[in-house]
């Protein structure tokens, strides 16, 4: 499972100490609640029918029992002894006070894990197939790609004001297990005729009030240029998505009243803009993060081997 | 008829606004606007953002059946009634905030 290299601990850290700065301010009445309603959303705080609610990430959809029993500390002393564990790979606390959510923060940074962009008009944290990495039919394993794009998406600086949230998925066996075609974007690995693995891109698939299976907006986007097409679609949606309507701010409203051939030639045009420059991604990279994955030790049974 | 809705800064507990201006949980205490309120509501409002220790403020539409305040809203309605969840969990009670733990909440 993943763990923190060096600059995420760092930067959670700083982030936390920002966050109770900010909450501070609040509580002195030094900032409003319009100042202050998308920050504690950058911090996966929501105010809800009676309550606040704090929405946290498993990255991957794995806990190790160090996580397990932080979470547990959590809930028993800050919250009401329980959590919702949600379809995106998070975990939701219910009943938080304002002055506990950084102590709760602090306390969550350090087991790895944070709150960082689980709402909010933003990419949400990456999700993909909750076998990842242990699946013997996978064609790749998707978490070391899923975490370059949590980085790249991590405070986007052109990406934290997008008309709406924004998700998305990952899969790196031939059978979908992240339920790629009800995300914004979602990503299933695939090879080429060379052999070569890369993604089919989807775009525009999601549930809420207006469900939608997403559209195939490219069959092959090869490894090294996938974040730049990601890039792409993302700045499409920034740059035309509706801001005047939150029910039709999606990403797949704007693929069903544009039509996807529109939005593909748009998406195809920044693309060609981007597609070799600085979010080409070197394959050392790759490896460098998929060494965070380390493997358990796995046991190998004959029966299965097939 | 309409009466003020929020929540608090610090729990986001759900309170009412009373004609004393003071945000108590008892909605059936809530000051009742009439048509003819307008500008008295308008104020309350503006008052009690003013505090910042409110969050939320919002209108609610209700009308009276046998004396007892019914917003036209389901939302409304469920949110009136409290939380489903229980307080009790496993030996240990678990309250809402209550509004003497913030000095400020009231106009």
């Amino acid at each position: 499972m993943y763990r923190y290299d060096e600059f995420d601990a760092a930067f959670v850290r700083a982030r936390t100490g920002q966050f109770a700065n900010q909450v501070e301010r609040r509580l002195k009445g030094e900032i409003s609640e319009e100042q202050f309603r998308p920050l504690r959303l950058m911090n996966g705080l929501y105010l809800q029918l009676h309550a606040y609610m704090l929405r946290i990430a498993v990255p991957y959809g794995t806990l190790r029992s160090q996580q397990m029993r932080k979470l547990a500390h959590i809930a028993r002393t800050y919250d009401r002894g329980y959590g919702h564990f949600t379809t995106r790979q998070n975990i939701q606390f219910n009943w938080p006070r304002l002055k506990d959510v950084p102590v709760i923060l602090g306390e969550l940074g350090s087991v790895e894990m944070h709150s960082i962009q689980t709402s909010g008009n933003c990419i949400r944290n990456v999700t993909t197939d909750q076998f990842a990495g242990a699946a013997h039919d996978e064609i790749i394993d998707p978490r070391p790609v899923g975490e370059i794009i949590r980085q790249w998406s991590s405070l986007h600086p052109e990406f934290s004001y997008l008309p709406r949230k924004f998700k998305i998925a990952l899969n790196g066996a031939p059978h979908d297990r992240a339920a790629i075609r009800f995300h914004d974007i979602g990503l299933q690995a695939t090879t080429n005729g060379d052999g070569a693995i890369g993604w089919e891109v989807w775009v525009g698939g999601g549930l809420g009030r207006t469900p939608m299976v997403a559209k195939l907006i490219n069959g092959f986007v090869p490894h090294e240029h996938l974040l730049a097409y990601l890039e792409s679609i993302v700045r499409v949606y920034n740059r035309y998505g509706r801001r005047d309507n939150k029910f039709k701010a999606r990403i797949k409203i704007l693929v069903h009243e544009e039509g996807l051939e529109t939005i593909k030639g748009q998406v195809e045009a920044e693309f060609a803009e981007m597609r070799g420059g600085e979010l080409t991604l070197p394959q050392e990279e790759l490896d460098r993060i998929g060494a965070y994955f380390a493997p358990p030790e796995f046991l190998s049974l004959a029966r299965y081997a097939d | 008829m309409e009466i003020l809705a929020g929540n608090e800064l610090t729990s986001g507990g759900v309170v009412y606004l009373d004609p004393a201006g003071r945000w108590v949980q008892d909605m059936q205490a809530a000051w009742r606007f009439s048509e003819d309120d307008g500008a008295a509501r308008d104020k309350a409002i503006a008052d009690s953002n003013a505090t910042t220790r409110i969050v939320s403020v919002e209108i609610v539409a209700v009308c009276e059946i046998d004396d007892i305040l019914v917003p036209l809203r389901m939302r409304e309605r469920i949110r009136s009634k409290g939380p489903t969840t229980r307080n009790i969990l496993d030996g240990a009670t678990f309250d809402r905030q209550h509004l003497n733990e913030d000095g400020h909440v009231s106009i």
